[in-house]
């Protein structure tokens, strides 16, 4: 621990003191532009003498063995006296010519001493030390910035890189299935020689779970997995290089195109917005989309502002982010429309370029057309997975109504900046405000953002800070005074399309975090604004480095502050380490516990839980090498009660603390011997590795179980304008979505197989065929049977079905002529699965 | 003959002047006078409400409170009938060119990134159990500390230290004499003075002994009593030194803390208001039994005086010439303050007070001192950011202390109104009072002095109190803004605002302000009394001269007699812990103590702990032939009881024969038994 330590702290201090020698170095060359090119100017007092008067002269020779000196008459020597009348700061300016020393003599009035402060910014008394910084500052004097605004740029970079990189692993604590699932599908397009699953060669979208959503983050991981292997530092810390480019752009586009001074302002701005600071630390694939936006606005405005090559530039840049993030497809359309309307002169000027970046564009969409062409998955496919409002059975006018609330709310302050220390705020003023006829808490606007997800919030920051809204109010109004000029309107329209991805949907962080761009780019123009107002202040006039390096700090120890906080802090915030939680451990139980134990016993087994994260699948791919995959299963315990391996010592389970709880009261299970215990960061234990034995009588036990489960219930729902007794097999979810006309709603069945559903009908009905959409089987059987009114005799109808799409939509006919029917009864048999099983009904409709 | 009797005339215009002054002090004896009368240490002198009713009773501090006010009242106005300054001048300022700052590379980076460094890994979860990197991060901050310096300032010469020696010889070795006169008083005798040693003291020790015997090597971690356990650091060299055999060890510690707060209370008031007030605050400093008391009890109240005597003079220093050592050693100090007894941080927030009273008052002066300003601030936070990481952690210690002892935090005050039926304002003046007339009044109760004399003489207190309303008639003036603010805020937040006023262990911090505030009216008298004739000019020095000896003398006749003599201090737990401690340390680490002690006396007190750091000790209360049985046999066994455990003793001795009975007297009450020991050898 202190060799690590030590190896820290010298390391830091090797950066640190590199940082200071540069700093040394620019003050110092400022001196040697005065009087270049090799010697330094060196300042001499000449001590204090009692004397009638106080006088201050001064003589310049050629070099200080000589008497050969000359007073300089006509150098401006200012002298202030301080209140004391003690006290007095000289300042004097002198241009001297290479090599000179400067002599100045200070008499004191017969009252007394004076004591000399002596500043020379030129001379360095520490011999030794300074040498072998200045050869290495000679030697990068090169890369060095040539101001203290560009010093200060570079170094905003740094810290930025430094607030994301340090502790990467640590914070947030969670590793995420949507993180490795890019690195993973990296790996398995390497391993099959660039081609997908499905044999297509570089497939445009790889799948995550249920969505076609990965694109560029996919690509982008590739070269890194094949130089380093799989390791949660390299998969994240390819992110924050990435977002890199989001520093870079938004610097740039303060710098190069809206004329700030303190540029850097904007990266450190954007560095400490907590959404921005959260995310860009996982390798979530939002972050790259932000970052590729950002290029893509930086080179748009460089075409927009004279450089008309850039739009090849931005093109590129726009294409990949429209391929690495699925909302971000649609914002990448609206902001397209949107510059395209709005700079239409110039873009007719630069019709010439704008041709040949259409073709560019034109090829840029060829692997979309490619996706679209191959019809695996249609938009409407993920936003109904998303749950959107837009492909659900409502009228147009509802869902513009809810695209326009959704839009709204992803501009709204009160999602942004919200906080729980300012809820209480919002929610008296909204109270206030409202009226009986005019509520405004039922406004969306209004919301606070408390529907994200706490792993997608640093605690109590908001998703911007608080002080950055006066600064982005600023620059709003600065940028809505300048509509005229282009740059400004392309930051506007750019924070108005933000929000449009996440509207389709409901507005979430990661698909709004787009906005912090331009609301980093506004906050930097209005910290700009102020910073120039407080320099024409009496108090600050001359201070702009002082002023500069002040802001600076204070950004930085904000930056410092958030990096501290949420290392230190951070684990705790949320101590719901679970599935609907931080769904923490993918590091702890794969490569800390379930790696070693698989490396070390050849004939060792391991069955993960899956329930405690999203897309389990990805993290045993993503941890462990492929040869040892063979060995892990995922899954419940309960899983291998059918096929009942032998288990043993060498057969290990991961089980979550809820789990273990569970299994601990369970019969069916016995002597469970504790191997290990994996800590959740509160202390408390979040997962248990196991062996166990299976119980006495398991199998009467499971019989009884399975009995249970399959033994139909009864309950009275509304269906076809009257109200129907169903008695149904036990399911997971509820019977009314079998019957609610939305094909989208599942229903389970728990273990039943067949499935079967029986209506009991109040008023009997002509009955033409059944129709069922049902889970994806690949052989199954319906049999319906349709009883008449008062009667135990039935009409039977079976057909079995193989090889269906995806989710298949059946329709069964009962025959030519309708059946009056009181009873009806509908079984659904898995044919590749025995009982139990799991049978999916998404829809039943009695036509 | 004429001519030497008219040398003792006083001047015609100075006779009302003296006649002043004369009835300042009249009033002000006979203020003093009716405060000794009617003082009395039990409840009620505080009671202001009451103090009207009570004085037919002679209980009541309102005549003599009056009879003050005329004694300032005539002081003021026979000061300036005689053209005496009501403060005595400041001391001539001297340059400090050996510390002028000097032209180097400025390690900004470094020296902040370091004590961030320090600081985060302070911060870490878990940072406490990683004793190894203690040392390192200590090394770290003091890098950060140094890298910082070594931009801002030119350590002297020894060319210019001797130059310094040659011009102010005198005064120096004045200083030095001082300080000998300090520790002296501080360490004679100081084993068994005061007696007996405080588990408190105990507590101390055995910090410092966590360091020494390599248990504990994280200096910014929070130790005993929710101090950062760099608290303890100037106790390991007297625990080094000499063992943890007895209570000098860590006392010595704060008798080298007591005696430099002399020395820089001295140095302040010599810079605030001349050299002659240097002078008398530092003798009546050293002598002050208050003062003298704490300065030799183990434990780091001490701490206050000297924390708070060096960064104001620092402070003040800085502000008077503006020069940057100074502001860099105030702003290094004042982040050292929070590293020790929590009361120090008053002198972090006086000090603040003070800049921005001087901020708010002297035209220009934060123009010109903004980057002093700054650098302090930065050698502040430098100074401070590990403590603030380990805080970060152990929020809870930052204010554990206050929480426990304030009035407001620990529902004292909400309690008091609701007892008494009276408003807070009143339950905080009374308790203000309470606090305050110690000093001048009333006898200091229990809280580790438990004195029945005030804390200053006779002599001392009218002083006092005239120096009070010196300073009050000058309150635009910086210093004595500075010196009233010193005295009154430790008062207010050490005692009133915490429970069991008075709190002499947390008004340490008050002492040198009071002293000062003596010494200026003593100075400023005794400069009147030279305008008067030449004879006078003589005698006043001389007078001046004559009462501090005979101030001393009563001080230290009453601290090294009456004080000791009537066993103020004593307690019969403490004495037994710290008799018993022979006896204990003889077991070692393969004996077992036993101490049948309940309810008076039990193992887990603080002395038990440092004396005897490794010999298994264990509460032997409950006495039964089982229990007895269990007692191992094969070691050595001592077996320590009260006296009214006596019989549980003999039990005891009846069912483990062969062992040696053992009494021990009271050292203070021969005639009394302290304890009984029953000591079984089992092993060589």
């Amino acid at each position: 621990m202190t060799e690590e330590f030590l190896i820290q702290a010298v390391l830091l201090l090797a950066v640190l003191v590199g940082l200071d020698v540069g700093l040394w170095h620019l003050r110092q060359r400022k001196i040697n532009l005065r009087l270049p090119p090799i010697s330094l100017p060196r300042l001499s007092l000449s001590g204090w003498r009692r004397q009638p008067q106080e006088k201050i002269s001064l003589s310049a020779g050629d070099a200080p063995q000589t008497e050969d000196s000359s007073s300089l008459q006509n150098t401006p020597v200012t002298v202030i006296p301080l209140s004391s009348g003690r006290l007095a700061r000289v300042s004097i300016q002198a241009e001297l010519p290479p090599g000179s020393v400067l002599h100045i003599t200070i008499r004191a009035d017969e009252e007394g001493q004076v004591s000399v402060w002596q500043k020379s910014r030129a001379a360095f008394s520490w011999q030794t030390l300074q040498k072998p910084f200045q050869a290495l500052s000679r030697v990068l004097e090169s890369f060095l910035p040539r101001s203290l605004q560009a010093w200060l740029f570079g170094l905003a970079l740094g810290v930025y890189l430094l607030v994301r990189l340090w502790g990467l692993e640590e914070y947030p604590i969670y590793f995420f299935a949507d993180e490795a699932v890019q690195t993973v599908s990296a790996a398995e397009l390497v391993q099959r020689g660039w081609h997908g699953p499905d044999g297509e060669f570089l497939p445009t979208y790889f799948q995550n779970g249920r969505y076609f959503n990965l694109g560029t983050s996919v690509y982008w991981q590739v070269l890194p997995h094949i130089l380093f292997g799989n390791s949660v530092l390299v998969t994240r810390g390819v992110s924050v290089l990435t977002s890199l480019l989001a520093a870079l752009a938004v610097g740039g586009i303060l710098h190069r195109f809206l004329g700030a001074r303190y540029a850097w302002a904007g990266i450190l701005l954007l560095s400490a917005a907590p959404a921005w600071f959260l995310h860009s630390r996982t390798a979530f694939e939002t972050v790259l989309f932000v970052s590729f936006y950002s290029a893509f606005l930086y080179f748009y405005l460089a075409y927009r502002n004279g450089a008309p090559n850039n739009l090849y530039a931005a093109v590129l840049w726009g294409a990949l982010a429209f391929y690495a993030y699925s909302p971000g497809q649609l914002i990448m359309a609206v902001s397209g429309v949107l510059f395209l309307a709005s700079d239409w002169r110039y873009h007719w000027s630069q019709r010439g370029t704008v041709w040949k970046a259409a073709v560019l564009l034109a090829v840029a969409a060829l692997p979309y057309l490619r996706f679209r062409m191959g019809g695996q998955y249609e938009p409407a496919d993920h936003l109904r997975q998303l749950g959107s409002y837009w492909v659900q059975p409502l009228p147009l006018t509802e869902k513009l109504k809810s695209f326009a609330g959704e839009y709204l709310y992803g501009l709204s302050p009160f999602y942004w900046f919200s906080t729980p220390f300012t809820r209480p705020l919002y929610t008296a003023l909204l109270n206030f405000f409202s009226t009986p006829w005019f509520d405004l808490t039922q406004f969306r606007w209004f919301e606070a953002m408390g529907g994200d997800l706490s792993r997608h919030q640093m605690k109590d920051y908001g998703h911007l800070p608080l002080w950055l809204l006066p600064l982005l109010l600023i620059g709003l109004v600065i940028h809505l005074k300048r509509w005229k000029d282009s740059s400004s309107r392309v930051i506007l329209l750019a924070a108005l399309a933000a929000p449009s991805g996440a509207s389709l949907a409901e507005v979430g962080i990661t698909r709004a975090l787009v906005f912090v761009i331009p609301a980093s780019i506004l906050a930097g123009t209005g910290l700009n604004w102020l910073l120039a107002h407080l320099q024409s202040l009496p108090t600050f006039q001359n201070r702009a480095k002082s002023l500069a390096a002040l802001v600076f700090g204070l950004l930085l120890g904000i930056n410092a502050w958030m990096l501290t906080d949420a290392l230190q802090n951070g684990p705790l915030w949320d101590t719901n380490y679970g599935l609907f939680g931080m769904q923490y451990g993918a590091k702890q139980v794969y490569e800390e516990t379930v790696l070693p134990i698989l490396q070390n016993e050849p004939d060792a087994q391991v069955m993960v839980s899956a329930s405690w994260a999203n897309g389990a699948q990805y993290l045993p791919r993503f941890f462990l090498p492929s040869p040892l995959l063979e060995r892990l299963s995922l899954g419940q315990i309960y899983d291998i009660f059918q096929k009942r391996p032998p288990l043993g010592d060498s057969f290990y389970f991961v089980v979550t603390s809820v789990e273990y709880e569970k299994l601990i009261q369970d019969p069916k299970i016995a002597n469970i011997r504790i191997r290990d215990q994996i800590p959740a960061p509160d202390g408390t234990t979040a997962f248990y590795l196991l062996n166990m034995d299976y119980g006495e009588n398991l199998q009467t036990l499971l019989e009884e179980e399975y009995q249970l489960l399959r033994t139909p219930v009864q309950e009275t729902l509304p269906y076809l304008g009257q109200t129907v007794i169903l008695q149904h097999s036990p399911l997971q979810g509820s019977a009314e979505s079998l019957l609610d006309g939305d094909p989208y709603t599942l229903a389970m069945g728990k273990a039943a197989n067949p499935l079967t559903l029986e209506f009991f009908l109040e008023t009997p009905i002509p009955l033409r065929q059944v129709q069922l959409k049902t889970g994806s089987m690949q052989s199954f059987t319906v049999t319906v049977r349709v009883y008449p009114p008062e009667s135990e005799t039935y009409t039977e109808t079976t057909q079995t079905f193989t090889d269906l799409l995806p989710d298949p939509v059946i329709t069964l006919p009962l025959g030519n002529s309708p059946l009056l029917a009181g009873r009806v009864f509908i079984s659904v048999k898995d044919n590749t699965r025995g009982d139990p099983a799991n049978v999916h009904i998404w829809e039943v409709l009695l036509q | 003959m004429r001519k030497q009797l008219t040398a003792f005339a006083i001047p015609p215009e100075r006779k009302t002047g003296t006649f002043s002054l004369l009835a300042s002090l009249g009033f002000a004896l006979l203020g003093q006078t009716l405060f000794a009368l009617s003082a009395t240490n039990g409840a009620g002198y505080e009671e202001i409400s009451e103090w009207l009713a009570r004085v037919g009773d002679n209980a009541s501090p309102l005549p003599g409170i009056l009879s003050y006010l005329a004694a300032i009242f005539f002081l003021l106005r026979g000061l300036k009938q005689l053209g005496t300054p009501l403060l005595p001048a400041s001391a001539p300022q001297t340059a400090s060119p050996a510390l002028a700052q000097p032209a180097r590379m400025g390690f900004w980076f470094s020296s902040l990134g370091l004590a961030l460094f320090a600081a985060y890994q302070l911060s870490l979860p878990g940072a406490q159990e990683r004793h190894s990197n203690g040392y390192p991060i200590l090394a770290v901050w003091i890098l950060s500390l140094g890298l910082f310096l070594y931009h801002q300032v030119n350590l002297p010469t020894p060319r210019t230290l001797l130059d310094l020696w040659r011009k102010h010889k005198k005064e120096i070795l004045a200083l030095l004499l001082l300080l000998l006169l300090a520790f002296s008083l501080r360490l004679l005798d100081l084993e068994l003075h005061p007696y007996p040693m405080n588990n408190d003291e105990g507590e101390v020790g055995k910090s410092a002994l966590c360091f020494l015997r390599g248990e504990c090597n994280n200096f910014f971690d929070i130790g005993w009593a929710h101090r950062p356990r760099l608290a303890f650091l100037p106790y390991l060299p007297g625990v080094a030194w000499f063992g943890n055999a007895s209570a000098l060890s860590v006392r010595v510690g704060s008798a080298l803390l007591g005696g430099l707060a002399v020395l820089f209370t001295a140095l302040f008031a010599r810079e605030a208001f001349g050299r002659a007030a240097g002078w008398v605050a530092g003798i009546l400093l050293s002598a002050l039994p208050y003062h003298l008391h704490f300065s030799r009890t183990g434990v780091d109240n001490i701490v206050d005086s000297l924390t708070s005597a060096l960064l104001l003079w620092l402070t003040y220093r800085a502000v008077q010439r503006g020069e940057r050592t100074f502001y860099l050693a105030a702003g290094i100090i004042a982040g050292l303050c929070f590293y020790t007894y929590p009361g120090s941080r008053l002198s972090a927030g006086l000090a603040l007070l003070f800049l921005l009273y001087v901020s708010l008052f002297r035209r220009g002066f934060l123009r010109a001192n903004t980057t002093n300003l700054l650098m302090a601030g930065i050698a502040f936070f430098l100074t401070l950011a590990p403590l603030l990481g380990s805080y970060t952690i152990n929020t809870n210690d930052f204010n554990g202390r206050l929480n426990m002892v304030g009035i407001v935090e620990s529902g004292y005050l909400q309690s008091q109104t609701e007892a008494t039926g009276r408003p807070a304002v009143y339950i905080v003046a009374r308790q203000f009072a309470l606090s305050f007339l110690p000093f001048v009044a009333t006898g200091a109760p229990a809280n580790f002095f438990n004195s029945p004399r005030p804390y200053f003489s006779f002599g001392s207190a009218i002083l006092l109190l005239l120096g009070i309303g010196l300073v009050l008639a000058r309150l635009r003036e910086e210093r004595a803004f500075l010196v009233l603010a010193w005295f009154i805020a430790p008062i207010l937040f050490g005692s009133a605002l915490t429970i069991s006023a008075p709190s002499s262990q947390r008004m340490l911090g008050a002492t040198p302000a009071a002293v000062i505030l003596a010494a200026i009216s003593l100075v400023s008298l005794t400069k009147a009394l030279q305008s008067l004739n030449q004879a006078a000019k003589v005698a006043a020095p001389a007078l001046l001269l004559l009462f501090l000896l005979l101030n001393g003398v009563v001080e230290l006749k009453y601290y090294f007699g009456e004080y000791r003599s009537g066993n103020y201090y004593a307690d019969l737990s403490n004495e037994i812990v710290y008799e018993s401690r022979t006896y204990i340390s003889d077991l070692g680490k393969n004996g077992i103590f036993y101490m049948v002690g309940a309810p008076v006396t039990y193992v887990v007190f603080g002395n038990f702990g440092y004396f005897s750091p490794d010999t298994p000790k264990f509460d032997f209360n409950e006495i039964s032939p089982a229990f007895v049985s269990q007692v191992p046999t094969g070691k050595n066994i001592l077996f320590v009881a009260t006296p009214s455990r006596e019989a549980d003793l003999r039990q005891i001795a009846a069912q483990l024969p062969g062992g040696e009975w053992i009494t021990v007297p009271r050292r203070s009450f021969p005639q009394e038994i302290l304890f009984f020991a029953y000591q079984i050898r089992r092993q060589p």
